[in-house]
């Protein structure tokens, strides 16, 4: 190719104009990379005058007089002209030509062009994954990809997050997607790939993308690429960066030690005045002298000055005026890790030449969690190979190794051993290591300080000291991650076929093996272990599956037609095995089965699941302007009963490049357009259960030595796939001189036969069945603008805003109208997940009462419009529940920018959601204290504390039992998220040059920044449904670090 | 020739890859499909053995806090806390604490208290004896076997919808046609529908029927296979306390006569720990064995001190008014003592009835025990009593004292009238029957059943050793007609099943009352 140009400019030379009128200077700049372009031929339009471009970009033309007009042309760029008027310097930027700018993006089972596809897809390439400072690449995709909503996921390291495309796709059955990498269903972890690996990540949205993954493909497909080789000469590429982390989310709002002991004395006051029957003198002198047996013991007590009984005033009800605390020791301080360092180091090659084409990757990484001793390790090789072994034979390797290693906590939700929650609500009176009575720390032979493990009386998480736990306890979590992804494919589109041109035959095959092997270790002497001298269990898992398909494709272009049909089989088999053995009564310290005394559990079982299935797809264009695509595909699933295992499922497509019409030419302002429509029907079988139709005793309850069975599920043959048809369109456009590129799409969907647990009474014995209950529809807009508003030489800005809306909705339920569970139901008519709760009226200002409303009912149960009544009576508020808002925003969306002026490049990702509401069960645990010693949220500071007081937080009490599922813990969820913000620098190629190295850039970036809720310490990301729960907090990463190519 | 190998070998690759149809039919390792589980007795008896391992295994039947749920043991601990003569001296982890402090009703929405957790247990194991007795007509085996299980299966129906009764409903006497529990006797299948609730006389009717049918298919003699079943003499001894509830003291006397029939007896040893179901008067047990034994989530851990954990952080003492209605001569006396705390204080009455064979080995010594001998020669004599056979009665009291305390002797006592409170002495032959009961049965029956049954309020004071938030003086326990101590039905079940109505939630019915059959929607 240079060596074309290099000719085409010695013999332009020759006829450089001798004679001018007019100098005319400037810079050509590529507007996919900004950099100068040499070689672009200039010509005074209407004369011969021509010249070229140095290799800075740079020309000089004399323009005779009389002309106006200069163009520039280059081979696969579009041609640019420009009018002078009389300007001496014009700057220009080339674009791609239309064609070759169009992007080649994964589908299943092969590739297409970006214009020539009829589906819903959006691809996040390398440089916007690289963005995020991500040990999972999950969790890189918030905000990159409209229509696509994810949870925050677990702070541990290492945990990716949930996604959901589209909406809801299912209830009971998965709503997550499919993940494909290399063109193969990946059942490994995503944790064990290498985000710095992949290319690219697709996302199939619609029918038409992923109908064609027909049993998995209704939550949407993300199809992972990895890097491959390319022609050409050796890259070889380092990536060094460190990092530091922090929690991101901001902690609750709790109250301080002052402000905890007065609550509680008012609390144990109001319970003796309230509900015991004594008058104010009474409960208070009760409330004085219950305080020490509330709080733990004067041990306890930080004020040394006062014991428990009198370091209240009675007259006011507050903290005597000179109480001095001997401590006050932040808990959630203690159990992070101020200084969790993230290191992440990769080594890159690729290379090849016609024939074979390579990609190495070697990759470490040692991410450090903000929860003590909690840390994720990775180091991960791949390799890939495609070789062209003769003209119509080509054959490749893709492999991958990938050992982790993660420590994290064993528990999880209210156990006392969650960090989480005992830390989160531990009463700020309560030290995290041991003191004397007179309040000094005790310490060991060594002057160390001990953690106090609460044996001396502490009421909260007696016997547990959640830090020292951290420690003292193991829970490790090992993986070994292979695959392999091979190719073998005869014929192609190859002169050498002769009259088979075009037609080709491809067997491919993929395989995942988890091998995962969990410790989980118990300390003998606190904690949970304490009453059985300590345990040690052993978890041995491992996950096999491959997929095996042949698939025999015509793909040919006659001149303006291009036809392509495809035609295939595949098997898919999973299979999983677990072996479990525990020991109790530990050798301390040794974290093996071997020097434990007692056998006490051990079991082993297996799981199968398969799918087969039969596929095809018809493709037809013309002239790039008409593009036609049907997909078909029948699958098996081993799921369900024989007689209705087998589902169909389809779709069709249609695009057209009304840019590309001669009505349309006149539109200057128009660079592209494109219309397109899809529809199709896609299925799910993923129920929680693989065995989903089949009635069981449960073989795991022998009676003694005798072997016992219970029953533990029911039968329903009936039970079928469930269905999900839409509808989707889109509008593609490349306007104002390629400044603003936007899409716009719409869809609509109907899942059937959605897959469910149908409760049933409890009164039957059982909770539920599965089966196929109803439908519900997801209607939704999602548009992405992107604004090249500056395209200069060494200043180019651009900026993407996103937004996008589901309307969920629930059409139809078999049997009845409303599936009730906790706080949410679904209910035909509302969106899923509605929440169905008691609503509450204010507090009585005369007692400090909870108030509710209620309402009367008619025959069928229903409220009577405008029959509400204010009342304090529970049995009628817990009758009288009220349809409320759901989980789901309003809208969604997020902006981001990127500038590079010069050598420095700068960027950053916010994402915002806006509306919905969470049920916020952290916040009412800590407005409603259960047990002495909990501690409360600072909204408690609001609460009723005489006659007369208005206010919407009633008196407080320890373990009220006012209701609990009431409206006031519903939470606005709209939040405004910082998620990334990067600056780099390129050194100069001058300087890099004498050193040998192609280019070095270094960096600092912020990752998961800061988050704006309604509520401090809510976690609006939770999970799709809108809960919380006692959980790894989501980190932060500020980090530095460098790319070398070299 | 190399071209044609090669595609041959492709071919052949490419196309043994299987299309075997068996492929698709998948199968689990851990289970087995129900439908030919019951075909046999061998299945049968596999079928009974897992509800057996259902009445102890912990943790099954809540979404959490798994720890106080093993079982009718844990709801037997639980009826005792819910009386006045159990003291749980402080909340500790939290395990029972709720149960104590009546604390539990509003927590009906929750999988994780009792609410869900006895109203799933009892109903758990109704659906799995439901399945065996539709077997009854088809199960191949031994006729003797096949009645057997039949007599077990019946027996643990009649057991269930008792217990569920007394539980979520009033007393049976004086509140014959107030609303009780649903009542189902077919096996369940995939959309079976949700029931109104039946009235207490239907769902006696039921259990009396059940428990009849069970007596009849053992009378035939058929040894117990295992310690944990239902022969003959528990079969009666569930029908006697059936019977008892109701206030049919005859049928009551009758079969807790025949449930003292067999080999089982009374016996002197009372300081063996209770914790082991082979013991000389344990009629019905379970017989844990060390594979299948486990720490905390069980009957002793909660109990006894010397284990630490929940026992030390909640003990579980006797009221001093109990304590002190003992004689110093009664050898039970051991059971309770003054326990010297830490900081060498003392605490009144510390339990020590139950206790691990070995503390250092909570997975074996840690049998759970459902019915002893005592108990039925109490409910003779109170039946005896109220038949009006008072020197029977006398006597039998007699006997059973011969066991305990040397030179007992109650033919001083006459006449059947108890207090309206509990404390409310009236010296009658009746109240001293009732209290050797409640000293003979602290821990493993359920007080509060009784008191339900015999129509009695009660009080708790911090004199009796009870912490303040024990006392609620705000609740109506001094009222038989409280709702108090009748469990809210789990939302859950209310959700799924739109004839159902909830007890109130509150003490006392406001404006109805809860139970009122005109409020059952089926109407």
């Amino acid at each position: 190719m240079k060596k074309f140009l290099l000719l085409t400019l010695s013999v332009m030379m020759g006829f450089t104009a001798l004679f001018a009128q007019q100098k005319v200077t400037g810079t050509v700049t590529s507007s996919e990379d900004g950099a100068p372009m040499p070689y672009v031929t200039v010509v005074v339009t209407g004369t011969s005058v021509t010249t070229q471009t140095d290799l800075d970009g740079k020309y000089a033309i004399n323009v005779p007089a009389g002309s106006n007009v200069i163009s520039f042309t280059f081979v696969g760029m579009q041609t640019v002209t420009a009018e002078l008027n009389g300007r001496a310097i014009v700057d220009i930027t080339m674009y791609p030509d239309a064609i070759a700018l169009d992007d080649v993006i994964v589908v299943a089972y092969g590739t297409a062009k970006k214009s020539s596809f009829t589906g819903s897809a959006a691809t996040v390439k390398s440089e916007k994954i690289s963005k995020r400072t991500v040990s999972n690449v999950t969790k890189a995709i918030e905000g990159l990809v409209a229509g696509v909503i994810t949870t925050s996921g677990s702070g541990q390291p290492g945990e990716g997050a949930s996604l959901r495309i589209r909406g809801y796709g299912s209830i009971n059955a998965s709503s997550s997607p499919l993940y494909v990498v290399d063109g193969i269903p990946f059942d490994g972890n995503i944790s064990s790939i290498n985000p710095n690996d992949i290319e690219n990540m697709t996302v199939l949205k619609d029918a038409s993308a992923s109908a064609l993954y027909g049993a998995r493909g209704a939550n949407g497909v993300v199809m992972i690429t990895t890097k491959r080789g390319s022609d050409g000469k050796a890259n070889v590429s380092f990536k060094g960066q460190v990092g530091w982390q922090s929690r991101s989310l901001k902690r609750y709002d709790m109250v301080n030690q002052k402000e905890f002991v007065e609550l509680t004395y008012e609390a144990l006051k109001n319970k003796y005045y309230t509900q015991g029957g004594y008058s104010m003198d009474e409960a208070k002198s009760l409330a004085a002298s219950d305080m020490g047996k509330t709080m733990g013991g004067e041990l306890y007590n930080p004020y040394k000055n006062y014991s428990w009984n009198s370091v209240i005033d009675p007259a006011t009800g507050l903290l005597m005026d000179d109480a001095v605390s001997a401590w006050d020791e932040d808990w959630m301080n203690e159990l992070t890790n101020q200084k969790a360092l993230r290191q992440e180091y990769l080594v890159n090659v690729t290379g090849g030449n016609e024939q074979t084409k390579y990609a190495l990757s070697l990759g470490y990484l040692k991410d450090q969690g903000v929860l003590i001793t909690t840390l994720f390790s990775r180091y991960s090789a791949r390799v890939n190979v495609d070789h062209n072994v003769t003209k119509w034979l080509s054959i490749g390797l893709n492999s991958s190794y990938a050992f982790t290693n993660s420590n994290s906590s064993q528990y999880s939700g209210t156990q006392t051993g969650n960090a989480w929650y005992t830390a989160q609500f531990m009463a700020p009176i309560y030290p995290v290591y041991e003191k004397n009575l007179d309040g000094t720390d005790v310490l060991d032979e060594n002057g160390k300080r001990l953690y106090d493990y609460g044996m001396n009386g502490r009421p909260k998480a007696s016997r547990f000291n959640v830090i020292g736990d951290l420690y003292d306890n193991e829970y490790r979590t090992s993986r070994d991650n292979a695959g392999v992804r091979t190719y073998l494919m005869l014929g192609g589109d190859n002169e050498a076929m002769g009259a088979l041109r075009g037609l080709s035959f491809t067997i491919n095959f993929g395989a995942d093996l988890v091998n995962r092997n969990i410790s989980s270790y118990y300390n003998p002497y606190h904690g949970d272990g304490t009453s059985t001298e300590g345990s040690i269990a052993k978890y041995n898992t491992r996950t096999f599956s491959y997929t095996l398909n042949q698939i025999l494709k015509y793909d040919r272009r006659f001149e303006k037609h291009h036809v392509l049909a495809q035609a295939g089989h595949e098997y898919y088999n999973y299979g999983y095995s677990y072996l479990y053995a525990e020991r109790t009564k530990v050798y301390p310290g040794i974290t093996e089965l071997a020097p434990a005394v007692n056998v006490t559990d051990n079991n082993s079982y297996l799981e199968a699941y398969h799918i087969e299935s039969y596929f095809g797809r018809l493709a037809y264009d013309f002239d790039d302007k008409y593009y036609l695509e049907g997909t078909w595909r029948t699958d098996g699933s081993s799921r369900f009963y024989k007689d209705n295992r087998w589902g169909q499922f389809w779709s069709v497509g249609a695009s057209w490049r009304i840019s590309a019409e001669n009505f349309m030419k006149n539109a200057s302002w128009i660079n592209n357009m494109s219309l397109r429509a899809s529809y199709g029907s896609l299925g799910n079988d993923a129920l929680d259960s693989y065995y989903a139709w089949q009635s069981f005793y449960d073989l795991t309850w022998p009676n003694a030595t005798n072997p016992g069975a219970l029953v533990s599920s029911l039968e329903n043959k009936n039970v079928t796939w469930e269905k999900k048809k839409s509808w989707n369109f889109g509008l593609d456009a490349l306007l104002f001189n390629r400044v603003l590129n936007l899409s716009v799409e719409h869809y609509r969907s109907t899942t059937d036969d959605m897959l469910l647990s149908f409760p049933m009474p409890m009164s039957t014995g059982f909770t539920g069945y599965n089966a196929n209950v109803g439908s519900m529809t997801n209607n939704g807009i999602e548009m992405t603008a992107t604004v090249n508003w500056l395209n200069k030489k060494n200043f180019r800005a651009s900026s993407t805003v996103m937004f996008y809306k589901n309307w969920n909705k629930v059409v139809k339920l078999t049997d009845d109208n409303t599936i009730t569970s906790g706080v949410r139901v679904i209910k035909v008519g509302m969106p899923i997940y509605t929440y169905y709760i008691t609503k509450c009226a204010g507090v009585d200002p005369a007692t400090g009462r909870q108030l509710y409303w209620a309402y009367e009912k008619d025959e069928e149960g229903e409220r009577i419009e405008g029959s509400d009544y204010i009342t304090s009576n529970e049995t009628q508020a817990t009758n009288s529940k009220y349809y409320l808002d759901s989980r789901d925003p309003k809208f969604q969306g997020s902006f981001g920018s990127d500038f590079q002026m010069g050598p420095v490049d700068f960027s950053f990702l916010t994402t915002f959601s806006y509306g919905g509401h969470i049920y916020e069960s952290l916040y009412q645990s800590s407005m409603e204290a259960t047990y002495g010693g909990d501690t409360w949220n600072k909204n408690i500071l609001r609460r009723w504390q005489k006659p007369g007081d208005v206010t919407d937080v009633p008196a407080v009490m320890i373990g009220s039992g006012r209701l609990t599922n009431v409206d006031k813990w519903l939470v606005d969820a709209s939040y405004f998220a910082i998620k990334s913000i990067q600056l780099g620098y390129t050194l100069p190629a001058r300087w890099t040059k004498k050193a040998n190295i192609g280019a070095l850039r270094v960096f600092l970036m912020g990752d998961n920044i800061a988050m704006f809720s309604h509520l401090n310490g809510m976690d609006t990301q939770y999970d799709f449904t809108g809960g919380t729960s006692w959980s790894y907090a989501p980190v932060r990463t500020f980090s530095c670090g460098i790319d070398i190519n070299f | 020739m190399k071209k044609i190998f090669l595609l041959a070998a492709i071919a052949t690759l490419a196309f043994t890859t299987s299309c075997d149809k068996e492929a698709l039919n998948t199968t689990p390792t851990t289970a087995v499909s129900g439908d030919f589980m019951l075909e046999n007795t061998e299945g049968g008896l596999m079928a009974l053995n897992g509800t057996y391992r259902f009445f102890w295994q912990w943790g099954s039947t809540t979404t959490s806090n798994y720890h106080q749920s093993f079982g009718p043991q844990s709801y037997a601990l639980m009826g005792d806390l819910m009386g006045e003569d159990m003291v749980q001296a402080a909340s500790g982890n939290g395990w029972f604490w709720y149960d104590y402090t009546y604390n539990v009703k509003s927590r009906y929405t929750s999988g994780g208290w009792r609410s869900y957790d006895c109203w799933n247990y009892y109903y758990k194991l109704i659906a799995n004896v439901n399945y065996i007795i539709a077997a009854e007509e088809t199960m191949v085996g031994s006729e003797a076997d096949v009645k057997y299980i039949m007599g077990n299966a019946y027996a643990l129906r009649a057991y269930a919808y008792h217990y569920l009764a007394m539980t979520f409903a009033r007393s049976y006497i004086g509140h014959e046609d107030r609303l009780c529990v649903p009542l189902f006797t077919e096996p369940t299948v995939a959309g079976t529908e949700g029931k109104p609730r039946s009235t207490n006389r239907e769902v006696y009717a039921q259990a009396m029927a059940d428990i009849n049918h069970a007596c009849e298919l053992l009378s035939q003699g058929q040894a117990q296979k295992h310690i944990t079943h239902i022969d003959r003499f528990v079969a009666n001894g569930i029908k006697a306390r059936i019977a008892l509830t109701m206030g049919d003291y005859q049928t009551a006397y009758d079969a807790a006569k025949i449930a003292i029939s067999g080999s089982k007896k009374l016996t002197k040893v009372v300081n063996a720990g209770y914790n082991n179901a082979s013991a000389t008067d344990v009629l019905w047990g379970a017989e844990i064995i060390t594979a299948q034994g486990t720490t905390n989530p069980q009957f002793l851990a909660h109990m006894d001190i010397a284990f630490g954990g929940y026992g030390k952080a909640s003990r579980k003492c006797c009221s001093a008014w109990l304590y002190n209605k003992i004689s110093d001569t009664d050898a039970r006396k051991v059971w309770w003592n003054y326990e010297t705390l830490e900081d060498g204080k003392t605490k009144g009455y510390q339990q020590y009835k139950f206790l691990f064979a070995d503390v250092s080995d909570p997975t074996t010594g840690a049998d759970h025990i459902f019915m002893r001998v005592p108990e039925m020669y109490l409910t003779i004599a109170e039946c005896a009593l109220r038949l009006g056979r008072e020197s029977e009665a006398q006597n039998v009291l007699n006997e059973f004292m011969t066991y305990r305390q040397p030179g007992y002797n109650c033919s001083s006592k006459t006449g059947t009238a108890l207090g309206t409170l509990t404390t409310n002495e009236t010296g009658s032959l009746l109240e001293e029957i009732i209290l050797q009961r409640r000293i003979e049965l602290w821990g493993e029956y359920g007080r509060i059943y009784d008191i339900k049954r015999l129509r009695q309020g009660f009080e708790r004071t911090s004199s009796m050793g009870h912490p303040t938030a024990g006392l609620r003086q705000d609740l109506h326990f001094s009222d038989p007609e409280t709702f108090d101590w009748v469990l809210t039905i789990p939302s859950a079940e209310i959700d799924a099943n739109p004839l159902m109505v909830q007890n109130p939630l509150g003490s006392a019915a406001e404006g109805n009352y809860g139970d009122d059959p005109s409020l059952n929607p089926a109407q």
